[in-house]
């Protein structure tokens, strides 16, 4: 293999591999990343078959009878009456499959939510359990331990040699610096690249096998594209610690330099981004915008001059008090779901500018539990609580029994909205600027580093 | 003696890099960290007294809303206040408190929020692992080892000022990174967070459990320097024993429990409290209709009625209570069972230890807002159910003077509180933990220093 041994730069290539496998780095990064997959896939399975459990029994419940009933009480005198209903649990939305791999936003999704004239949130499932001790998913490890190891990898590269005195001797060889840096850049990704590839294969095969999940082809495109950009950020990550490598001088000095570094980019940076986020594009919560409803309500009712809402709705001359009050929940409400909506497209925009945002939101996208799934999601939200607004607003023109099969036929059309998953090449698309900013971000590493190392002093 | 080698282990850690950059580390995350928390801390205040406009005026419902007061030391722990349905509302009809709706987090699902126990829980951690990790070996490799231990002094007085000079350069970090978090929480956070006695009486207590935690950190550091033959080496077990602690155990004691003790899923409880309550209308509603009927042919007076439908209210309520509260008592207890289980595994690791003394010790822990719903429904069984049907009964609706007398004031509720000395007992487990962990950690490191090779 003529061609393996000629080239300069695959031969530094190799020795570094060599040298990774000798000091045990590489070795412990495989038994890490391959142990923590495993673990996360196994967990997060588990829990996806939980869920889906829940799922089951919850889609089961919506064809349950709804008992209930109105008593009228005629004496003399007066009357009154009795009313008692039990309903069940409005429907939930189905887990996604790849959602073992990216969590992404599909834990705040999984609730139940009551569409009716109004949108009524419901909790997160199991949200005791999982409020105690949360489930690392595979873009955390990769985010947070493939980072890590990158840079444990890459970090001393340089040091460590100019420590032990080997840099200059190689370098006294009638070599380009550049081939050296390059050797070494290629060597450094590979052992931290096939770590994560047989890592990741392995969790993927695990799935496969033991929970016969990813059984068709949209799910094994979005695998390998979240592969795929897992390897660009831990790639971004390893030259990032060569950049390290080449502007320190002892091994000791690169480690913390490198700690230090890892911990403002990756754990620092993405919660500065998403507060920065949350003050340009504030929201309200949940309840100010219900409080806010309330009031509007309570002055709708005073003009009426009306004591409860039964009153109103009960009187036909009162219909556009009714009219008022339905369309002062449906501006407030999509005046709250806009406002999420827009907080998060600002974080995801302003997360392009640290990689491991830029991941989070990437990876979230490629798996269908991203910003666009959310926001389709609070478009099918509207859109349901539309459909029934509009039947119930009929009721004043038609007759009481049309009114009643509008609004049937609404509920039924609402509960078979589902969450569209969208086409891969959407999610594609929608992941783009995130995986776009990783690449350029390690095409600035990468530059630089080879800048820096043209004046390295190896004495 | 001694003085002399720790002065000297202690001028050595000072102007380490490590030292510098955790302290950097500290200056530039905490004060992110604060006005996060202090904002959201306002913002939960906000958001209690916007739920007071929700309680409804209407005069024929009973109906009564009850959140639980914020934790005063939520800002430095969040656990799970704002993550479980903090507000309960109580009706007349139903049996259970019935959580309350929650707010769409988005951004908090991508990046969950530090706080101070993470940030000390991550940081100080690793920089306590990052400066011991080399102690012994790093020493002998280059060669000063074998100067000090030439010197007139014992083995053991070495590697007890190491031990000594490393736990309390950590403690500096430490208090300097607490102090300056309370600090900028109380400013920023407009007088939310006050600083009276018993508030720094609990801050020490939690600077004490996280100094314990990140005690074990630096001495697993040492130990594991006086186990392996190059410093290298005894950065890549140091490292893998951080991630093993702060990252691997923390998920898999949830798993553990989770097979020791399962809990069965939320929808198919939900499905058979429903399928009960639902049983229990159709009886109600159908002995009404007899009621109803058997009144009409009797052409009774409507008080008369009112008072035999009364009377059916109140028996098929009891009823109503007695077959559906068995039901949720019982899954409370297993999910109860699972949380202590998780918790109790969980405290095997150093980090996760701290994390669970936190909870119990800020008040935001799974054991107080099980006191929460516990008095909860001790207030609805004792106080607001006998209350509010007294309310119904007077408020006869066949009577429609405008003027319907008051309006139905529910009974106040005061939330419960534990004591500073309950609060200490409730962490007896892992703090022991943690102890043993120090312990076997000392040990270890003695016995094998005693025969290290310093060549």
């Amino acid at each position: 293999m003529l061609w393996w041994a000629s080239s300069p730069t695959l031969c530094i290539a190799r020795m570094e591999i060599a040298a990774n496998i000798r000091n045990l780095k590489a070795p412990a990064a495989l038994v890490i990343l391959t142990a923590l997959f495993l673990i996360s896939a196994h967990l997060l399975a588990q829990d996806y078959q939980q869920r889906l459990v829940n799922w089951t029994a919850n889609q089961t419940a919506q064809r349950d009878p709804i008992v209930g009933g109105v008593v009228r009480y005629e004496l003399r005198g007066g009357h009154f009456y009795e009313s008692l209903g039990v309903g069940h649990d409005p429907p939930m939305p189905p887990p996604t499959s790849l959602a073992v791999l990216v969590k992404g936003l599909e834990g705040d999704l999984d609730r139940p939510v009551t569409l009716a004239t109004t949108i009524l949130i419901g909790q997160p499932q199991e949200a005791a359990m999982r409020a105690l001790a949360p489930i690392p998913d595979l873009a955390f490890v990769v985010k947070i331990i493939v980072s890590l190891l990158a840079f444990f990898l890459s970090v001393d590269v340089l040091t460590r040699e100019k420590e032990a005195a080997t840099l200059r001797m190689v370098l006294a060889n009638p070599l380009r610096r550049r081939h050296v840096l390059l050797g070494k850049m290629l060597g450094t990704s590979a052992s931290v690249l096939v770590p994560l590839a047989i890592a990741y294969a392995s969790a993927v095969v695990f799935l496969f096998v033991v929970y016969g999940l990813f059984r068709n082809e949209s799910e094994i495109m979005r695998l390998l594209l979240i592969g795929l950009g897992s390897a660009i950020y831990g790639l971004a990550f390893v030259h990032f610690g060569l950049l390290i490598s080449t502007i320190t001088t002892r091994t000791r000095t690169a480690v913390i330099l490198g700690a230090f570094f890892w911990a403002a980019v990756v754990i620092v940076l993405p919660e500065g981004m998403m507060r920065v986020a949350e003050v340009f594009s504030p929201a309200p919560t949940y309840t100010q915008t219900r409080a806010r409803i309330e009031q509007a309500r309570r002055q709708i009712l005073r003009e009426a001059n009306v004591r409860s809402q039964g009153e109103l709705v009960a009187d036909p001359r009162r219909a556009i008090y009714v009219i008022r009050l339905l369309e002062v929940d449906r501006q407030l409400m999509n005046e709250y779901l806009a406002r999420k909506g827009g907080q998060l497209s600002l974080a995801r925009r302003i997360g392009a500018l640290s990689p491991a945002t830029a991941l989070a939101f990437g990876l979230s996208d490629l798996a269908g539990t991203g910003v666009r799934a959310y926001h389709a999601y609070l478009n099918v939200l509207r859109a349901g609580r539309d459909l029934m607004l509009d039947a119930y607003k009929r009721r004043f023109e038609a007759s009481p029994e049309e009114s009643t099969k509008a609004l049937q036929e609404a509920a039924r059309r609402t509960a078979s909205l589902q969450r569209q998953p969208g086409s891969v090449a959407e999610s594609t698309r929608a992941a783009i600027p995130a995986l776009t900013s990783i690449v350029l971000w390690w095409a600035i590493a990468g530059v630089a580093a080879y800048w820096r190392f043209e004046q390295y002093d190896v004495r | 003696m001694l003085w002399i080698v720790l002065r000297r282990e202690l001028q050595e850690g000072a102007t380490n890099f490590t030292l510098f950059c955790a302290l950097a580390a500290l200056t530039l995350f905490i004060p992110l960290s604060a006005y996060v928390q202090a904002h959201r801390y306002q913002q939960l205040l906000e958001d209690r007294t916007s739920r007071q406009v929700l309680r409804p005026s209407e005069m024929h419902e009973q109906v009564t809303v009850i959140s639980r007061p914020v934790p005063p030391l939520f800002s430095i722990f969040n656990g799970l206040y704002g993550r479980l349905p903090d507000e309960v509302t109580l009706a007349l009809g139903s049996v259970s408190a019935a959580p309350s709706i929650e707010d769409l987090r988005p951004l908090d699902a991508l990046s969950p929020t530090p706080d101070l126990s993470t940030i000390i829980g991550l940081i100080v951690t690793l920089m306590a692992v990052l400066l011991t990790h080399d102690a012994v070996v790093g020493e002998r490799e280059r060669g000063t080892l074998r100067l000090i231990l030439s010197a007139p002094i014992a083995r053991r007085m070495v590697l007890t000022a190491k031990l000594v000079g490393a736990l309390l350069l950590t403690g500096v970090v430490l208090l300097y990174g607490v102090a300056l978090y309370v600090i900028l929480v109380t400013i920023l956070g407009g007088g939310v967070f006050e600083l009276s006695a018993q508030r720094l009486l609990e801050l020490t207590l939690i600077t004490t459990i996280a100094f314990l935690s990140a005690g074990v950190f630096t001495t697993l550091g040492i130990a594991i320097s006086t186990l392996v033959r190059t410093a290298s080496a005894a950065l890549t077990l140091s490292l893998a024993a951080w991630v093993a602690a702060i990252v691997i155990w923390p998920s898999l004691a949830p798993l553990l429990a989770a097979s020791l003790r399962p809990v069965s899923p939320n929808q198919v409880f939900r499905r058979e409290l429903l399928t009960r309550e639902q049983e229990v209308t159709r009886g109600e509603l159908s002995e009404h209709r007899e009621m109803a009927a058997a009144l009409r042919a009797q052409n009774a007076d409507v008080e008369t009625g009112w008072n035999a439908y009364l009377e059916i209210k109140r028996r098929w309520n009891a009823r109503r209570r007695e077959r559906i509260e068995r039901v949720i008592h019982d899954r409370e207890r297993h999910v109860e069972q699972q949380q202590r289980m998780t918790l109790g595994l969980l405290s095997i690791s150093p980090y996760g230890a701290f994390q669970t003394a936190l909870g119990d010790l800020c008040g935001t822990g799974p054991e107080d807002y099980r006191m929460f719903l516990e008095a909860v429904r001790r207030y609805d069984a004792e106080s607001f159910i006998p209350q509010s049907f007294a309310a119904f009964a007077r408020d006869k609706p066949w009577i429609q003077a405008p003027d319907h007398g008051e309006p139905f004031r529910p009974p106040p509720f005061s939330a419960p509180a534990r004591s500073m000395k309950e609060r200490v007992r409730a962490i007896r487990w892992p703090v022991s933990l943690l102890l043993m962990e120090w312990g076997f950690l000392v040990a270890l490191a003695y016995l094998r220093f005693d025969r290290y090779d310093v060549r």
